[in-house]
């Protein structure tokens, strides 16, 4: 479920109804109200996971842990970045003091596999995902690498986690997936969506 | 938020409420005790920023409609996606519009029918909301027991319901 699915028009921004004005006052208020009308109106049926995939920010974290307070299991996303590893560690705080049940940290971008011998070089010189993991104690559950067939893969439909399961970056992902499912028990549903 | 008479101590209730339309809305409240009127205005920023924390001045006449603030706050909202589709199976006694009349059988479980001219009514209705106001007039008919929803009816549902400008 997204906002993308109720706009008319495929390149229109994000707006609300509202005087010319003032809009930040309530943008957050209506974005709020919006995100809870699709937890609490859509049919979402008997769901094994409800993924929900929030923009980086802690107060999009904030106004989610408002709305869901007893998140099971939280996945911060980080690159190996020293920038990424700052802005990271407070929603990291955030997470924690709202009492997330398990968090974990995913490090994306790590290092890029060529497409030609398979070898991998860094992006970033820094090593902010493993700082972030001593320094906060949250595990790395993943570390996956740029690659750019993941985003061809993307745009055509067909994720690389199925046309290419071997990749390196497949291999990561699959790994993470294994993760995420270990300690939720949805091993059915993944195996579900990968046939 | 209530308002209180300071000569009576008294909560005041709510008596009126007018939306002329161009994003103000004036709210008269009256002493029970003393009759006394005092009316509430907002400016447009002020009626938008209620409206989006979900108030209801006055309360509700109608219960909350799925995706309400989204229906009615989103600027650009696809038409497609805030219609009630033909395509989605719906709920037993869901209204049809004349020319898409129902069986025999589902006229006798309750279906509610709209004129030709209570549906051009509601094409006038903004497409976001329409979806919505439509399941509104719907669900009031069918709690009255009327079977077929005419420009009349939508008069009557509309002073009851309180619905200005739909």
């Amino acid at each position: 479920m997204s906002m993308e699915l109720l706009q008319e028009e495929e390149d229109a921004p994000l707006r609300w109804r509202e005087p010319g004005t003032g809009g930040f006052i309530w943008q957050s208020t209506i974005e709020t109200g919006v995100l809870r009308e699709f937890l609490g109106d859509v049919e979402w049926g008997e769901l094994d996971v409800l993924l929900v995939d929030v923009p980086p920010g802690t107060d999009k974290i904030g106004r989610l842990l408002e709305l869901i307070p007893d998140v099971d299991q939280m996945l911060l996303v980080t690159t190996p970045s020293e920038t990424a590893r700052f802005v990271v560690s407070k929603s990291v705080r955030m997470a924690r003091e709202a009492a997330v049940g398990t968090m974990a940290l995913v490090s994306n971008m790590a290092g890029h596999t060529c497409s030609e011998c398979g070898h991998v070089s860094e992006l970033f010189t820094g090593d902010g995902a493993k700082r972030l993991e001593e320094e906060s104690g949250v595990p790395v559950w993943a570390e996956i690498p740029f690659d750019p067939r993941l985003g061809a893969a993307t745009d055509s439909g067909t994720p690389l986690v199925i046309t290419d399961p071997d990749a390196h970056s497949s291999r990561a992902i699959l790994a993470l997936a294994d993760r995420v499912e270990a300690h939720v028990g949805i091993r059915g549903a993944v195996e579900g969506a990968g046939s | 938020m209530k308002f209180l008479c300071l000569d009576c101590d008294d909560v005041m209730e709510f008596a009126e409420r007018q939306i002329p339309g161009d994003g103000t809305l004036a709210a008269v409240f009256t002493c029970g005790s003393c009759g006394r009127e005092m009316a509430m205005l907002t400016n447009p920023m002020e009626t938008q920023l209620v409206s989006s924390m979900g108030v209801k001045i006055g309360g509700r006449e109608v219960p909350a409609q799925p995706m309400e603030l989204a229906r009615t706050s989103l600027e650009g909202g696809s038409e497609s996606a805030f219609a009630l589709s033909e395509d989605i199976p719906l709920p037993s006694g869901e209204s049809q519009i004349q020319g898409e009349a129902p069986g025999a059988g589902e006229a006798a479980a309750g279906r509610v029918v709209w004129t030709a001219e209570a549906a051009g009514r509601l094409e006038r209705v903004p497409s976001f909301v329409r979806g919505m106001v439509k399941r509104i007039y719907t669900d009031w008919a069918r709690e009255k027991g009327i079977s077929e929803i005419t420009p009349d009816i939508m008069d009557r549902a509309r002073t009851e319901l309180g619905l200005e400008g739909m």
